[in-house]
Parts: structure tokens; sequence; C-alpha cells
């Protein structure tokens, strides 16, 4: 064959292959500038259940769908809607007997993005709702840019958020979403931690690898790549180095460090609710090193008043069975990805079989009768959400994509 | 034999993507394989490579018009099309304007998978190519409609509709061989919301993304 065409054609291959290798990872989210929240005060306490609900949207913006989830995470005010599967994060204060919202608004399946005001003014339902008491309507008016321009709209309360008859768990994938995710902050982070509850999680799941020196910390694939760190030069795997050398060499996509196990743990008592933590072990000999911090951080939750669950994932037989010959389970709590014989083994008092096994409807039934909860992983898509919550079986997802659960969950 | 009596010999329907239209009646048959990068942001590093091995069938009808069977597996994704189109210019450069309707099949059956999943997937296509004599350039555009169904155990877990999932550019070389029989070069560019082949994934990003493919075939 002609040897240019040869040439071009393998060029192109390349060319080809190269541009796969474009990836998409955490994305900044607009820094708000609007100022509303100038000298504001923090949001009384007790407005915020009484305000949380599912208000219908109206005014120029369609892109959010008829409605949207409004819910608390301390200071902050998170918004879920079906459409987009479009999600809002906002700082808040109370001014003058108005309250003031400000932040960003995403589209969690894209990259589009932008900033958000909200107002709810006194006469709108801020008046009685500071002096704890639900008012007959509430009616929030916002403006919402994109990069071109910005739309006026109206969010009314229509009901409160669904309440169901058990605890369920919306659980953060790797604290909350993966870099290809486009979050404002890299996977197994620490400022991944509170960001998972502001996106709509009430749990966090995390994978846990042990340095060569036996220092746990929070990384998720096998070897070092660009695709979690920005070192090009750092190759093979974490248990390849000391952790002083990953924290001297390594920074993840968005600048921070490789956080350590008890760093996360530390955040997660220190500055969240969640209210369940589920460590994926990665490699061996991993379960040794992290039990006495599980039982060190649930006990200071305990402590500082919180319930706080930490779990030890037995992800394949190997961690299984060294869990087992450890015989810890009376006061080391584990999730099981194996299936039930393995969990009655362990005695786990938590079972996580793959979403991609189907429903599971009767297998379910009986964990739940012998006192196991079910975490079905990792659902993202939003029809395959509405369908594992429509058998009001589990006992928890792990997502992806919390903001899409939230609505699902608390809107229906 | 030198080169050029070589080429001489070499029967001018020797090619198979070249859209200039068959003889009636005439036929084609390609088998070959194919391999596709599938992006990293929707499937697993280790799974992010996708081999297919293909056999296609190409049929001259009357009045310049064409069709072609196609089928292509690496087991757990498997594809079946057929393709209409009419050669609208048949000279040295030749166009022709037709469309796939496929159906593909999935299945994956491990201890923590059990997925089966089909969809359908109905492709407008553009094919214009030119005759170098010593080989056929051939350039076709696709774009891809469609939709999935998802089960376990029997049980339908999901319908994602799949519009304009796919825009696709395939650039085919064919060097005759000898009599009809010619080798096949290909580099397809795919830039997708949803490729077939990564059916297992699940993807939420609505990116489109680029899914490189590069095969080669023998027509016999």
């Amino acid at each position: 064959m002609n040897i240019k065409v040869n040439r071009i054609l393998f060029g192109l291959f390349i060319i080809l292959l190269h541009s796969c290798q474009k990836k998409i990872g955490p994305e900044d989210v607009p820094v708000t500038s609007l100022s509303l929240l100038d000298s504001a005060t923090a949001v009384s306490e007790k407005v915020k259940p009484l305000m949380e609900g599912v208000y219908s949207i109206r005014g120029d913006i369609s892109n959010f769908g008829q409605d949207m989830v409004l819910k608390w995470n301390g200071a902050s005010l998170s918004g879920f809607s079906s459409k987009n599967s479009s999600y809002i994060v906002l700082k808040s204060g109370e001014k003058n007997g108005n309250l003031y919202f400000e932040g960003y608004w995403r589209y969690a399946e894209s990259q589009q993005t932008g900033l958000i005001s909200l107002t709810l003014e006194k006469d709108n339902g801020a008046s009685d709702l500071m002096i704890g008491k639900k008012p007959a309507s509430i009616k929030i008016k916002g403006t919402l840019w994109d990069s071109k321009t910005y739309f006026n709209f109206e969010m009314n309360y229509i009901r409160p958020l669904s309440v169901h008859s058990k605890a369920f768990y919306i659980i953060g994938h790797r604290c909350g979403g993966r870099n290809s995710d486009r979050l404002p902050a890299s996977e197994n982070s620490l400022k991944m931690i509170p960001l998972s509850e502001q996106l709509g999680a009430n749990a966090i799941e995390t994978d846990v690898q042990l340095t060569k020196d036996g220092v746990p910390v929070l990384f998720h694939d096998d070897y070092l790549s660009t695709r979690l760190i920005n070192e090009t030069y750092m190759i093979g795997q974490i248990r390849d180095y000391t952790f002083a050398q990953l924290r001297a060499l390594c920074t993840l996509k968005d600048g921070q460090k490789i956080p350590t196990l008890e760093e996360a743990l530390e955040v997660v008592v220190d500055k969240t609710n969640l209210k369940l933590v589920w460590l994926d072990i990665k490699g061996t000999d991993v379960i040794k090193a992290l039990a006495p911090l599980q039982t060190k951080y649930m006990n200071r939750a305990l402590i500082t008043g919180k319930k706080l669950d930490i779990l030890i994932g037995l992800p394949d037989e190997t961690n299984f069975n060294e869990y087992v010959g450890l015989n810890i389970s009376q006061n080391h709590p584990a999730i099981c990805e194996l299936n039930e014989d393995f969990v009655r083994s362990a005695q786990a008092g938590f079972w996580a079989p793959r979403w991609s096994l189907g429903l599971l409807t009767d297998r379910v039934k009986q964990m739940q009768k012998e006192g196991v909860k079910t975490f079905i992983w990792t659902l993202d898509n939003t029809q395959l959400v509405k369908r594992y919550l429509a058998t009001d079986e589990f006992d928890g997802f792990c997502t992806n994509y919390p903001s899409i659960v939230a609505y699902e969950y608390y809107s229906n | 034999m030198n080169s050029i009596d070589a080429q001489d010999t070499i029967e001018r329907e020797a090619y198979f993507v070249y859209p200039k239209a068959f003889k009636k009646w005439h036929g084609a048959f390609l088998a070959g394989a194919s391999i596709t990068r599938l992006p990293t942001e929707v499937v697993e590093e280790e799974i992010s490579t996708s081999p297919v091995l293909t056999a296609e069938y190409r049929l001259g009808l009357p009045k310049k018009w064409n069709l072609c069977l196609k089928l292509s597996s690496n087991y757990i994704s498997n594809l079946g099309a057929l393709h209409v189109s009419r050669s609208l210019i048949n000279k040295k450069f030749a166009l022709a304007l037709g469309g796939n309707a496929s159906m593909w099949f999935g299945h994956l059956e491990l201890q923590a998978i059990k997925l089966k999943s089909y969809g359908v997937i109905l492709s407008p296509q553009l094919t214009f190519g030119y005759d170098f004599r010593k080989y056929f350039l051939s350039v076709a555009a696709e774009v891809n409609y469609g939709f999935m169904r998802t089960f376990s155990n029997e049980e339908e877990l999901a319908t994602f509709k799949q519009n304009q999932s796919l825009f696709a550019i395939k650039i085919a070389i064919e060097q005759p061989l000898w009599k009809t029989h010619s080798f096949l070069l290909f580099s397809k560019l795919n830039y997708a919301q949803f490729y077939y082949q990564s059916w297992l994934s699940y993807s939420t990003l609505s990116d489109y993304l680029l899914y490189p493919e590069f095969g080669f075939a023998f027509i016999i």
C-alpha cells in the first residue's frame, strides 16, 4: 500500500487514541460576588425545618424542571431538581427581617454552572419562619445567571419533604462523587466530605489503602496516574511510597494532598452531620491498621452527641478472611459485598450487593428479617434510581450523584 | 509480473466501503476485526479497550441500490445491522446515501453482575469515496438514534432513549490484492453520548466523548 497513506492512517490512529486521553476532572464553581450576605447574620435554627420542602418553580427558566427539593445542611441551603439533574448550593444569611441566599447552580450531568441568588422577604413567609411559625405560604424570589444572561424566577412551597418509614442512607461514592463528575473538589479528598452533604448525601463511601509505612490513606485506583494526581513523574502504587513521600510529592487533581484516613474521619466527626462512613478496603492487611481508628472516631462522635457508624468494607474473600481471622466483628461493624452466606459468617450488619444483580426483592427482605441493612451500589442513573427507590426495600444507595437520589427520595 | 501488470489484473469491484454500486446481484464478503478505545470517564480502565470481530456481506441490487448485512461480536456485546443505500454518483468520485437499522444485544453474568441489555440503533449515513486506482479512499458520516432496555433476572430495570447519541466519521482505505479481494484499513472517530460497546457503564454523563475505533478486514 502507498506508504504515505499508511503513515497518514497510522498518524490519524495515534491522534484519535490520544484525543481519548483527555480527562474530565474536578471543576471550579463560580464564586459569588453579589454581596447580598454582607453584614447578614446566621439564619436561626428555627427557620430550617419549617422551610425545608418541595417547591414549585415558575419564571423564565425551564432548565430546572417544575419543582425543587430544598434542604438545609448546617448554614448551607441546597436544592435538588429533576431536570438536567440540576442542583444549587447556597450560603445563607438573615438581614432586615429577610432571608438571603447566594451561591451556585449546576447541572450534575454536564459542565454548565452559574451564580444564583434567592431572597425570602418578610412578607413572603420570612417573618413567620423567624419566630418558628409555619407560614401559610412561602415564596422565594430568585435570579440565576448563566454565562450569557440572567433569569428571574420564583419558588413556591408545595409540600414537606417525603417522610419514609425507615432511615435511608444516601451514600456519596468516593466521598461524594468521582473526578469525572466535575465536582469542585477531588474524589476521596477532605474538601469533598462536607461538600457531599451539600450535594444531598448523609453518608459517604471512601477507599482506603496503606502506604509503604502502613499509614491508611484515601485513594481509589490501583496505580498512581494523572486521573487522580497532577504529577506525571509519580508512578507505581500507593504502597510503593511512604506517607512522607506521598505528602511531599503528590497532589490531587484540585491541588489538595492525599488525605489520611484519620484526617478524613476528623472532618466527618467535627465538620459534618454524616451518619455513616463506608471504608472500602483496597489491598491486604488494611483492616488491622484501620480498626483502631474506627473505634476512636465512633467513640469521638458519641462524645459529641452524634451517632456515627463507621463500617469496614469487605469487598472480596481476602478481606473477608482477614476480618474473620481477626475476630473483631463484635466491636468493629462491617459491610460485606459478597453474598448473604458471607454476610452471616462475618456477622456483618450490612450487606452491599451491586445494583447489577437486579432488584433482589426476596433476598433483601430476608436479610432485613435477619437485622441486616442493605445498601445497593453504585446507582447513578436517574431511571435506575427511580426503579430501585420504587421497591422501597433498600436501606441506602451508594451513588456518584447524591443530588439525583436526594431529589427522588425527598420529593416522592 | 511488475506492479503495473498486477494492477491491471485487478477487477474494479475490489472494494466494500467505497460507495460505488456493485453490479446487480454481485456480492462481496468481508471479515475483520476492530478495536475501540472506550473513555475512562464512563468505563473502568481495565475494560477501556473493546475488540470486536466483524463479518459483513454486501450485495448489489438493481438501480444502484446496495444492501449490506453486518454481524459483529465480542461475546459481551453483539450487533446485527442491515444497511441499505443508493449510490447517487458512480464515477471515480462516488457517493451513496443510506441508513443502518441495527439491533444489539449485551449480556454479562458474573458474581456481581447479572445484566442483559438490548438496543435498537437507527443511523442515516452518507458515504463518499474516490478511486485512486491503487486504492479506494472512502469517508462515511453517520448519526445514531436509538434506545436501550436493561434487564436483570428477567426483570426490566430501565429503558433509555438515545437520541442523536453518536456522530461518527469513518475513513477507510481499501487496497485491492488480487481479483476482487482487498485489504481494508479504517479509522472511525465516534463522538458519542452512548456507544453500544460501553453499554455496561450506564454512564450518567451527558457529554459527548470520543470513542476512537481502528480496524482492518479482508474482502473475500
